[in-house]
């Protein structure tokens, strides 16, 4: 008697570390959040994010294959790290974006003031001390 | 035979449930979250995130005390692992986002700064420019009257309260009674237009003025009409109307005595006020 109850103990147990700690459904939202925040994060990080949208999609791909192992716990996490992933890779191409934006624009500001600057400077005295009181401000 | 397979049997599941419980068990040879907090540590101690993505930040915290949590409770080390990435991630996307909107709004403050600095450009060149060439105008206004004066007959400048003032003779410009300037009206309404063109700053009035003779009524609209003739070939000539008053004061104002011939003739005149500088605006457009 003992001895029958031990494989339908382990059987049990064996089922339970194959689906998880606990019993999980397919991922699907998650699935869905990771590609939708993929192409989400696509036109921008294609080209100022490469790196991070590359992992992300790694990473679907891996959950994908997991969901057609039907190793859903696994699948779900996957899918979370693939969301995540994008959602970095989106984030830097915007910070990429507007830092590059800002070097831009701070360097017209600066051929401007040396435009401005050089006027002065041939210009009368009074211009000059503008100059430099233009300067402090930077 | 059959208890040595079930024995075997046993231990294979015991094997399996030492790994199951092994699986969900931590193992601590490994901190799986050290990389997350200390990634979650540098960010924080960036002063820009924490001035342009608190909220992201809050986020990034909140995910690594769920992992901190679950890896006290014991959850698996894959499990753990995986919250720290999450954590990992958070704390690595508020950064972004801090860098993202610290350059937004250097951006702002660079539109700011360009729009004072040409707003500050254009006032010094306003205050630059037209000071010392107005000199050198009040130079050579007097200068050009003197010209304009030497160049026409008939042409009487004096300096009155108000500005210069440049009297005509209606003998030049009208007929008898009539406000249609005359061809000899030519030259001098001309030489007016292109000082007026030299000129741009400059704004006249046109007076006319009668002798005495006649009904003040008639002097009045003979007047107005004469002025505004003048003003109108002018205009006619490229000059700006807004630059340009007119107005008829009839007998109101005499230059000489209206008892002779020659006082009268005086009297009848086209005088264009010129106003200068110290003459209040004021003075220029109040009536005598």
């Amino acid at each position: 008697m003992r001895v029958s109850m031990l494989p339908a103990a382990g059987t049990a147990i064996a089922a339970a570390t194959l689906f998880g700690c606990a019993t999980t459904p397919p991922p699907v939202e998650q699935m869905a959040a990771a590609r939708a925040s993929i192409a989400q994060a696509q036109p921008e990080a294609e080209r100022h994010a490469p790196e991070p949208l590359r992992i992300a999609r790694a990473k679907l791909a891996q959950a994908e294959n997991a969901m057609a192992r039907r190793d859903y716990e696994e699948a779900r996490r996957l899918a979370e790290q693939a969301t995540v992933e994008a959602q970095l890779a989106l984030a830097r191409a915007e910070s990429e974006r507007a830092q590059a934006a800002a070097a831009e624009v701070n360097k017209s500001l600066r051929a401007l003031r040396d435009e401005l600057g050089a006027k002065s400077a041939t210009g009368s005295g009074q211009g000059s001390s503008e100059g430099s009181s233009q300067g402090r401000t930077r | 035979m059959k208890t040595a397979l079930t024995r075997t049997a046993g231990a294979v599941f015991g094997a399996m449930l030492a790994v199951a419980f092994a699986g969900c068990a931590t193992t601590r040879q490994e901190d799986p979250l050290a990389q997350a907090r200390a990634t979650y540590d540098e960010v924080r101690a960036d002063p820009q995130v924490t001035r342009f993505a608190p909220k992201e930040l809050a986020q990034a915290g909140g995910v690594l005390n769920r992992a901190e949590a679950l890896a006290r409770e014991g959850a698996g080390s894959e499990r753990v692992a995986h919250e720290g990435y999450l954590a990992e991630r958070a704390a690595l996307i508020a950064r972004e986002t801090a860098l993202a909107r610290a350059a937004r709004d250097e951006v702002a403050r660079a539109d700011q700064e360009r729009e004072r600095i040409l707003a500050e450009a254009r006032a010094q060149a306003a205050r630059a420019e037209p000071q010392e060439p107005r000199q050198a105008e009040r130079a050579t206004l007097a200068e050009e009257i003197e010209r304009l004066q030497a160049d026409l007959d008939n042409l009487e400048a004096r300096q009155s309260e108000r500005g210069i003032v440049l009297a005509m003779s209606d003998e030049v410009l009208f007929d008898v009674g009539r406000a249609t300037l005359k061809p000899g009206a030519e030259r001098p309404i001309g030489q007016l237009a292109e000082l007026m063109h030299e000129r741009p700053g400059l704004e006249i009035v046109i007076e006319g003025h009668t002798d005495s003779t006649g009904s003040e009524e008639t002097n009045e609209r003979l007047s107005t009409e004469r002025a505004q003739a003048v003003r109108r070939a002018l205009i006619e000539r490229g000059v700006e109307g807004w630059r340009v008053s007119a107005r008829g004061l009839g007998d109101a104002s005499p230059v000489a005595t209206n008892d002779t011939p020659a006082g009268r003739q005086l009297n009848r005149r086209v005088e264009v006020l010129i106003p200068q500088e110290g003459a209040s605006q004021s003075a220029v457009g109040a009536p005598r």
